[in-house]
């Protein structure tokens, strides 16, 4: 029997009023003297008792009403054993195969000691940031990961488990069991009723490591003599030393530098220039040895070196400042990293190769061949103009045109940005255009394109349509400096630069990302299905998972290829999560506290398998507190009408 | 405004036995129209013819110029009797109900009694009692008398257990000559014994008034709960619940009090309850008729 708040027994302190009353106050009185007891005779000694009977009976009932209301505020119940005889509690192996893991022997212990603890039955898994089933016979080949440990997540993964197997489980964690891995909230480490927790933990302090903390590189150059790639170098549990640090290139080291890192600090490293081929290149920056865990201490990053992009921007007659005022925005912010190749619209335009199109104000054309350039994932820009209205719907995406805006130069008469999505990297990163004043704009019926941003009118001034594995981006007014003041506002530049990259995917060329990332580029604005290779060169993800939605989880650190339609392709560098780094393990109290029972959260015990059901009494024991509230009133309205004769 | 110093309770604020026993019966001379008082008086009884022998002081010398014979001369006073008054000391007499201590009501009416007796030269004596004699005082008409009564009351507290039966024998060697015997005590004991016990008395001649001294918490007991009473004669205890005292309790000694009474009457003795918030009046009252009854 338990009780669920046994706090509310210190109630039975109120137990002293009855007896106080019954017993202490009531019969403090004196005996009376009296003249002759002749004519009281000893057979009213019988009545005596039985009243006195009736005043016990009266007190046990009140002291029995009181007991039981308190015992009623402390929700009593049953726990009922069910013991198996002879049963064993399943046993599970949890062994940590995170980055951290492959600090000097930990592994080699980790394995030794699972091995150990392997009896008949008994389930052996591996964990990071997720627990995985494995065989018993694969623990000899067990070796540390690069994914980040999460002790909160195997938490949960373990109340799955038992709440999947219905049984109690005796849980043996083999681990390092860092304070980094631990949750926000301690309470995110707890498990259930059922749940035996046993720590094997392997590391008993805080051991130095070094490590390349980040790295900041262009992800595309052109040329890469005038590249900088700055790295941050950081030591935990360190004595002040200088390291050598070094920046290799496909394998090869291209420049080293020594840089005294400060005691458990951080100190920045600058490389200048960044001699890499066309193509993708795998950089590494890297500190040289000097601690147990080498798994971090390079850190990896791709570029990509190209020939400027090309950008095929064809217009119509009106519009020929809006290539003026396109090339010049591109150039500035990009430094010749796309090559604008304006064409009249009369000419015809081979769209391959193409980083991207821009169509600017044309009126009526036939758009086919541009429609299947986007079709098969590239990527166009759609300015909208006065020949765009006659031809009554906007080229490649088909939306309707209704009519075109017009505001006067005088007085205010003019429209500003109204609402934007600023989730939208041109509007996110380049800034709202609040100060642009709009005189002169398409107004579109949109259908199916989305859109980004509206003028003050409400009417869509800038959307998105995606087409088959490409994009359009409609712009409803035109970009010469009379429809709109755009082109001379300073926000016209970084809005330019910006839709240049997510139109060229320069944005997704190359991201350096931590293991165990999910990415699905289903917000980019190239192809939605895409082909992933591993570092080892094997495919991860195939265009048909991809094209259903699978995201791509780097798994693993290392350099990670993803293949797109239009010839586009991408290289991810997928890095060691940094806070395995920290090789301090968590408090030997905390450690204590996680695999103690806590309130009877934990009862499995020993190796005998037990069912343990909870019984609650509270509603029984309200039962019997209300037939003792009966009883005394009944035995005290008795008692009172005695007195009063 | 002299009934007013009749109340028992403004008589134990006087705290004085002799002064109490004037302001009773002043108080209650007063209120009579007839004077009280026999023997010593002047009041004509009758004339008797002198016979030889007879004292010639009281030969009525104008009768005998007038008629030329010896007449004698009679007045009342000249039949003077003996009150003798028993008073029951023993510890029952010491209950105190709301009002005066029973003893203190017993003595008050003694001395009163003593008093009135005692001025119409009336030979006054006292003996108390409990299980045996405690204190005698022989009857007499002297001056001082009444003096020797009131210290005898004084020193009268209750102590003991009642026993009416060996006090009762040793009153047979006081009591030789007849008289009136006043019994003053609260009779807690079997009615017939009583009787049995007081009626040779008045088989010797004598008149014999009960006077029942009893609290008014005696006849009708009043408990807000169950109590434990200690009798104070045995020192017993027991432990008494309201409705008993409401009920059996009341029945019982109202038998006793009608038995008591009626065997009294049917012994040829006075009876008279005095409860002790009642005015003394009454009882002397009630002395006085069987005082008038000797002639």
């Amino acid at each position: 029997m338990g009780l669920l708040s046994p706090w509310f027994l210190a109630g039975m302190g109120l137990l002293g009023v009855p007896l106080y009353l019954h017993l202490l106050k009531r019969h403090k009185s004196v005996p009376e003297q009296f003249s002759s007891l002749m004519f009281f005779e000893k057979s009213m000694q019988a009545n005596l008792k039985h009243r006195r009977l009736d005043f016990l009976l009266l007190l046990a009932m009140r002291l029995a009403l009181l007991t039981l209301i308190v015992l009623a505020f402390a929700q009593p119940f049953l726990t009922r054993h069910g013991a198996i005889a002879g049963a064993r509690i399943p046993r599970l192996i949890v062994i940590d195969d995170s980055a951290s893991m492959g600090s000097g022997n930990r592994m080699e212990r980790a394995r030794a000691e699972a091995a150990g603890l392997v009896t008949e039955g008994s389930k052996v898994a591996t964990f990071d940031s997720q627990m995985r089933l494995i065989t018993v016979a694969d623990i000899a080949r067990l070796q540390a990961g690069t994914a980040r440990s999460s002790l909160g997540e195997l938490a949960r993964a373990l109340r799955g488990y038992q709440e999947s197997a219905k049984t109690p489980l005796e849980v043996h964690l083999i681990s390092d069991l860092q304070l980094s891995s631990m949750p926000a909230g301690f309470s995110d480490l707890r498990l259930n009723a059922d749940i035996k927790l046993v720590l094997h933990p392997l590391a008993d302090k805080a051991e130095a490591n070094w490590t390349v903390d980040s790295v900041t590189a262009p992800s595309r150059v052109r040329d890469g003599k005038g590249a900088k790639v700055q790295a941050t170098v950081a030591g935990f549990h360190t004595d002040a030393a200088t390291k050598v640090v070094t920046l290799e290139v496909n394998g090869r080291e291209m420049a080293r530098q020594s840089v005294l890192v400060p005691a458990s600090g951080r100190v920045k490293v600058e490389f200048n220039g960044l001699d890499i081929p066309y193509g993708f290149a795998k950089c590494a920056v890297a500190v040289q040895g000097g601690d147990s865990l080498a798994s971090d201490d390079r850190y990896l990053f791709a570029v990509e070196r190209t020939d400027p992009q090309r950008v095929v921007f064809q217009y119509g007659e009106r519009s020929t400042r809006s290539v003026l005022y396109f090339r010049n925005a591109l150039e500035a912010a990009t430094a010749g990293a796309y090559n604008v190749e304006a064409t009249p619209i009369s000419q015809d335009v081979n769209y391959d190769r193409a980083s991207f199109v821009v169509i600017s104000d044309v009126g009526s054309f036939n758009d086919a061949a541009l429609r299947r350039y986007v079709e098969r994932g590239g990527s166009a820009l759609v300015i909208l103009g006065p020949l765009s209205v006659a031809a009554g719907k906007a080229p490649v995406t088909g939306e309707m045109i209704k009519a075109s805006r017009y505001n006067t130069r005088a007085g205010d008469r003019y429209q500003t940005l109204g609402s934007a999505d600023d989730s939208y990297p041109p509007i996110g990163r380049a800034g709202r255009w609040d100060s642009v004043r709009f005189y002169q704009s398409v107004e579109l019926e949109p259908k199916s394109s989305r859109v980004l941003a509206r003028l003050t009118d409400q009417s869509p001034i800038l959307l998105e349509q995606k087409i088959g594995e490409g994009s359009v981006v409609l712009f409803a007014s035109s970009l010469d400096n009379v429809a709109n003041d755009f082109p001379v506002q300073p926000a016209f530049v970084p809005f330019v630069e910006q839709l240049a990259h997510r139109l060229s995917g320069w944005e997704e060329a190359s991201l350096n990302v931590t293991v165990d990332s999910a990415l699905d580029f289903k917000t980019s604005a190239g192809s939605r299905s895409f082909e992933a290779m591993d570092p080892d060169g094997n495919r991860a993800l195939s265009y048909q998972e991809s094209s259903k939605g699978a995201p791509l989880i780097l798994s693993r650190a290392g350099f990670w290829e993803v293949r797109r339609g239009a010839g586009k392709a991408q290289m991810l560098a997928a890095n060691i999560d940094r806070r395995e780094s920290d090789l301090e393990p968590m408090p030997a109290e905390s450690a204590r506290l996680w695999q103690s029972p806590i309130a009877g959260q934990q009862t499995a015990s020993g190796s005998t398998q037990e069912s343990e059901t909870r019984w609650p009494l509270a509603p029984w024991v309200l039962g019997a507190a209300a037939l003792a509230g009966l009883m005394e009133a009944v035995v005290s309205s008795r008692h009172l009408s005695r007195e009063a004769a | 405004m002299l009934q007013r110093f009749l109340d028992p309770r403004v008589l134990a604020g006087i705290a004085n036995l002799q002064l109490t026993a004037r302001t009773v019966v002043d108080g209650f001379v007063a209120g009579m129209h007839r004077s009280p008082y026999f023997g010593f008086s002047q009041e004509f009884a009758e004339y008797r013819a002198y016979v030889p022998g007879d004292d010639l002081r009281y030969v009525d010398w104008n009768a005998y110029a007038r008629t030329d014979r010896l007449y004698l001369k009679k007045y009342r006073g000249e039949t003077n009797t003996r009150l003798t008054l028993l008073l029951d000391r023993s510890a029952s007499m010491g209950f105190q109900g709301n009002g005066v201590r029973k003893i203190d009501y017993a003595r008050f009416l003694s001395a009163s009694l003593a008093y009135l007796a005692h001025q119409q030269r009336d030979a006054v004596g006292l003996i108390s009692f409990d299980d045996e004699v405690r204190d005698y005082v022989e009857p007499s008409s002297r001056h001082g008398q009444w003096a020797k009564v009131l210290y005898a009351l004084d020193r009268a507290e209750p102590s003991h257990r009642t026993d009416f039966a060996q006090p009762f024998a040793h009153f047979q060697q006081f009591l030789r000559r007849r008289g009136i015997v006043l019994v003053v005590s609260d009779f807690f004991a079997p009615a017939d014994e009583v009787i049995q016990t007081v009626a040779p008395l008045r088989q010797r001649g004598n008149d014999v008034i009960l006077m029942h001294v009893l609290d008014p918490l005696e006849i009708r007991p009043k408990l807000s709960g169950s109590r434990i009473l200690v009798d104070m004669e045995t020192g017993d205890e027991m432990e008494v619940s309201p409705e008993y005292a409401a009920g059996p309790y009341r029945e019982r000694i109202d038998a006793h009090l009608e038995a008591l009474e009626s065997g009294a009457r049917g012994a040829g003795l006075s009876y008279f309850r005095a409860v002790t918030d009642q005015p003394l009046d009454e009882a002397l009252r009630r002395y006085l008729v069987v005082r008038a009854g000797r002639f």
